[in-house]
């Protein structure tokens, strides 16, 4: 028998699940929207053969923006993965190898989030030249590899935080109406951004350094972030024992809230009343699964909203659009963690219950779309309205996609941002 | 053994389980019966360190949970009412997976324990809710645990299954585990409990042998004390 039964039953169970294609096709997802895009953000290549700075600093932004996109995916994921995952339950119920689980979620956060890297690796062929390729591949695995380290490290911190008294009144003024050991974990995939945005950004400049001089040691900014988050997080495994109290805590809060309607209140609930008499009963349903089950995501919109301020402002519309791919991946987490026999069993056609789940994918991406379409509309007026309402629309895009396509949703999203920014790209 | 004491469990304005004292000793056979929203789910959670408790302490073989969940989890063996299990295993290799965490156990005696025969090799996804049950079962007890809690784990399995289970549940008992187990149903407590401990509105209203207790005379007692 293996030393690490936690990843054995993983593999196990990607054996019995079959064939996964997902990292090849995010691979070709990511060449092809590269393609698409060629104009509208490879056009500084021709620059980099001849080492100028100019083409140093454009590949250096490029690669920063994709390698926040590929934090911000890691670092909500990782949530899902190590503190709220599908398989909680069953683990809850057993001693707690702490070094052994440990390596076994880190090892299946990667292979889980893998196909975003290969994507972005995928994307990197337009810049032609075998240096500047082999450099901007070690900041973009490096980013990924910090979304992946500082998230765990951060989110397997929280629990900590969550039931210790000293943190207490801390967590009392930021928990709003959440129950209080929520806070930490409601707050983690942020703070793990904010750190691994620093990392990325080091590498970023690290880049552009070493693409028109000697190498940087910045380069390997976001690696020295991934490794402290890893360590950080082995450090705090065996406070994972200490999950399934902190969970039952959390989820029971919500049967029994301080104020009589509290746990009856969600995220956006007062827009249902807006829908067609039809969906307010299924969409009301999706925003509740949200709110109790996936919080994260919701408060995590509103950090890649700040994001995409910065996006609109400066033009770059295939940025926002890769955040509304981001966030839009709840879809997919919402229909797995959906049993799809309760809906099938009361008689409730599958269409409305994809489409009362758009909806509430939507409403929760909302915010980056209006951030960053109004920041374009302040800074390019007319343009910047019709960006608005592109935005809006590939919201509702992205999200019908993550709620039907499942995990293919991966290179389904690279290839909508690419056509989606090549099209205006013809357009503007 | 199981010792709890003082535990209570406030959520807001709401008390869920109001001052418990309980010892199960090693070899005893406890029943836990109350009416829907009595507060054996949240006193079983407490026990299994799923739930923290607002008061009071938990032991089980002499850990105590809540200061030291992994430890007491070593000597525990719980099945709540989802009996949630891997769905892209079989119970084979289930089974394999809880023996290399609890770094103990016989797969063939688990296999046994399932009752199941070849479908044991299955994937867990394709079993009914019985066969889900049955191998919940013997993932609790793999291991041979001296603590054994249950919730509501003996409904839905077959008559067969369900004589089985209560079989082994006794032989387990003989050999020194203490097994503490919630129903709805007071023939099983008749047929298989030592002692019958009744809650209602969060509080243990009656704790008794069920050697005092008349032929058929439980039923009575029941709706006397926890009719809610």
């Amino acid at each position: 028998m293996t030393a690490n039964p936690y990843r054995l039953a993983l593999a196990r169970a990607r054996r019995a699940r079959g064939f996964d294609a997902i990292p090849l096709l995010s691979f070709l997802g990511g060449a092809l929207a590269a393609g698409l895009l060629r104009a509208e953000v490879f056009g500084f290549t021709a620059g980099l053969a001849n080492h100028t700075s100019a083409a140093a600093d454009a590949a250096a932004g490029l690669m920063g923006r994709i390698g926040l996109l590929l934090g911000a995916g890691l670092t909500l994921g990782t949530y899902d993965i190590v503190v709220r995952g599908p398989d909680r339950a069953v683990l809850d119920l057993h001693p707690l190898l702490p070094g052994p689980w440990y390596a076994a979620r880190v090892t299946e956060s990667a292979r889980v989030r893998l196909p975003w890297l290969l994507a972005a690796l995928g994307a990197l062929w337009p810049l032609q030249d075998a240096r500047a390729i082999a450099l901007c591949a070690t900041v973009l695995t490096g980013s990924w590899f910090a979304g992946l380290g500082v998230g765990i490290g951060v989110n397997l911190a929280a629990p900590m935080i969550g039931l210790s008294p000293r943190f207490a009144g801390m967590l009392d003024v930021i928990r709003g109406v959440n129950p209080r050991m929520q806070a930490a974990l409601l707050y983690a995939p942020g703070t793990a951004l904010g750190i691994a945005g620093l990392g990325i950004l080091g590498g970023a400049g690290g880049l552009s350094a070493s693409l028109h001089g000697a190498l940087s040691p910045l380069l390997l900014a976001p690696w020295a972030f991934g490794v402290a988050g890893l360590v950080l997080g082995s450090r705090n495994a065996a406070s994972a024992a200490r999950l399934p109290a902190l969970l039952g805590e959390i989820d029971a809060a919500y049967a029994f809230a301080d104020a009589p309607d509290e746990a009856h209140r969600v995220y956006l609930q007062w827009g249902v009343r807006f829908l067609p008499a039809g969906l307010q009963s299924h969409t009301l349903r999706e925003l509740r699964h949200i709110w109790r089950a996936h919080r994260e995501w919701a408060t995590g919109a509103w950090g890649l909203a700040a994001l995409g301020v910065f996006a609109g402002w400066s033009g770059q519309t295939w940025v926002s659009m890769g955040l509304l791919a981001v966030v839009g991946a709840l879809g997919v987490r919402l229909t797995q963690s959906d049993p799809a026999w309760v809906s099938e069993a009361l008689g409730v056609p599958r269409g409305t219950v994809q489409l009362a789940r758009t909806v509430a994918v939507s409403a929760v991406a909302a915010p980056v779309a209006l951030a960053a379409g109004l920041a374009a509309c302040a800074q390019r007026g007319g343009q910047g309205v019709v960006e608005l309402l592109v935005l809006i629309a590939i919201t509702g895009v992205f999200s019908a996609t993550a709620v039907r396509s499942g995990r293919a949703y991966a290179p389904i999203a690279i290839l909508l941002v690419g056509g989606a920014a090549a099209l205006r790209g013809v357009y503007a | 053994m199981i010792e709890i004491a003082g535990l209570r469990k406030t959520f807001g304005p709401t008390v869920a389980v109001d001052l418990v004292d309980l010892v199960v000793k090693p070899g005893e056979f406890v029943g836990l019966i109350g009416h829907n929203g009595a507060g054996k789910s949240t006193l079983l959670k407490m026990i299994a360190g799923q739930l923290l408790p607002t008061a009071g302490t938990v032991r089980l073989a002499g850990v105590d949970m809540h200061a030291n969940p992994n430890e007491a989890r070593k000597h525990l063996g719980f099945v709540p009412e989802e009996a949630p299990l891997w769905d892209y295993l079989s119970a084979r290799e289930f089974l394999e997976f809880v023996i290399g965490v609890r770094g103990k156990g016989n797969l063939a005696e688990a296999i046994e324990l399932t009752g199941l025969g070849s479908d044991a090799d299955r994937l867990i996804r394709e079993y009914s809710q019985g066969m889900r049950r049955k191998t919940a079962l013997a993932a609790a007890l793999v291991a041979e645990p001296e603590v054994i809690v249950l919730d509501e784990a003996l409904n839905g399995l077959d008559p067969a299954s369900a004589a089985r289970t209560k079989g082994m549940l006794r032989e387990r008992c003989e050999q020194g585990a203490c097994v503490l187990f919630s129903t709805h149903i007071i023939e099983t407590v008749e047929a298989v409990a030592d002692r019958v401990v009744m809650m209602a509105k969060g509080r243990v209203v009656s704790d008794r042998m069920l050697a005092d207790i008349p032929p058929g005379g439980l039923e009575e007692l029941f709706l006397g004390h926890v009719t809610p």
